[in-house]
């Protein structure tokens, strides 16, 4: 099970939705994918995302200011 | 009237001073209100106009960094910033509407993405199931499922006849080899008396030495059994089948 890292910071919502949808192939069953970003609603579209491709929303952390990090689990 | 002037000189008594004085003193004291009103009423002006630029400000720096979801209250007691605050609002309303259209298309686009990558690597249960507001996307769903329905029937179809012709070559296979083996069998069978009868025909033909009419006879009957061996070993090269398949001389 593999943990990788995707820096969508500075990028504007949904951009990040668009490059975890290219990330997404990559990633096996159970692999994690860690992505960081600071677009406003940065979290809610990535739990859309989650919730209609159904793939687990683990966690999110404020890393200050609008930076959050959020894991997925594929 | 001033007090450096001639008029004033010539005029010049107590009391009238007295009395100018204090219409003078009434007059710069209504001046001096009047000033203060004024005064007031532009410190009132600005204060609204610098608190109404402020909310105005962070307003549209919320929206410059993603988040069109701020409102601002319109109330002003300057109608021109209360204007302002409105054209602010509804440009926020129409900045949401693009973006959330935006999220919209992108989670679509991620959705089809997926799915078509699943299809792509053999999942042929993979379907869009997600609903959308604007009728476009809801369009390429439907679109899209039925390709991959479609594209699913025919792989499984497929299949099953590429299945059903690699057991049909399994069963010609053992057909083939039951072929060769009753062949190879009934050849020998065949053969085996035929071997017997061309040598003691031969025999015979020694013994008979010098009776022309019986030697001529018995080269026709040795020469009829090569001629059914010669048969035998055709038809047992005909049995067989296959590209690799080495024609076996006959044996003793």
């Amino acid at each position: 099970m593999a943990v990788e890292i995707l820096d969508t910071l500075g990028m504007k919502c949904p951009q990040p939705v668009l490059k975890i949808a290219v990330r997404a192939p990559d990633m096996k069953p159970g692999d994690i994918l860690e992505v960081l970003g600071d677009c406003p609603t940065f979290e809610k579209d990535i739990r859309i995302w989650c919730e209609r491709l159904g793939k687990v929303f683990l966690s999110v952390k404020d890393e200050g200011g609008d930076k959050k990090a959020i894991q997925i689990q594929f | 009237m001033c007090l450096e002037c001639e008029p004033f000189r010539q005029n010049i008594d107590v009391e009238s001073m007295e009395e100018t004085l204090t219409v003078l003193n009434q007059q710069f004291l209504q001046f001096r209100n009047m000033v203060e009103e004024r005064d007031n009423e532009l410190e009132g002006i600005s204060m609204e106009m610098a608190l109404g630029l402020s909310e105005v400000f962070e307003a549209m720096r919320e929206i410059s960094t993603g988040d069109p979801s701020v409102r601002i209250p319109e109330t002003s007691k300057l109608e021109l910033i209360g204007k302002l605050k409105n054209i602010v609002n509804r440009t926020a309303q129409d900045i949401a509407e693009i973006v959330d259209l935006s999220h919209e298309f992108a989670i679509g686009l991620a959705e089809h993405f997926d799915v078509l990558d699943r299809v792509s690597k053999g999942d042929l249960t993979a379907r869009i199931y997600g609903s959308s507001n604007v009728e476009l996307l809801d369009l390429l769903k439907k679109v899209t499922n039925q390709m991959v329905g479609s594209v699913s029937i025919e792989i499984t179809d497929r299949k099953a006849a590429e299945e059903q012709l690699r057991h049909q070559t399994v069963e010609l296979q053992q057909s083939n080899e039951k072929l060769e083996q009753f062949a190879h069998v009934v050849s020998h069978d065949l053969q085996e008396p035929l071997r017997t009868m061309t040598s003691n025909l031969r025999m015979l033909q020694r013994i008979c030495k010098g009776d022309g009419s019986a030697d001529e006879y018995i080269t026709y009957a040795v020469d009829g059994a090569n001629r059914m061996s010669m048969l035998i070993d055709n038809l047992l090269a005909d049995a067989r089948v296959g590209p690799g398949d080495q024609h076996e001389e006959p044996g003793d």
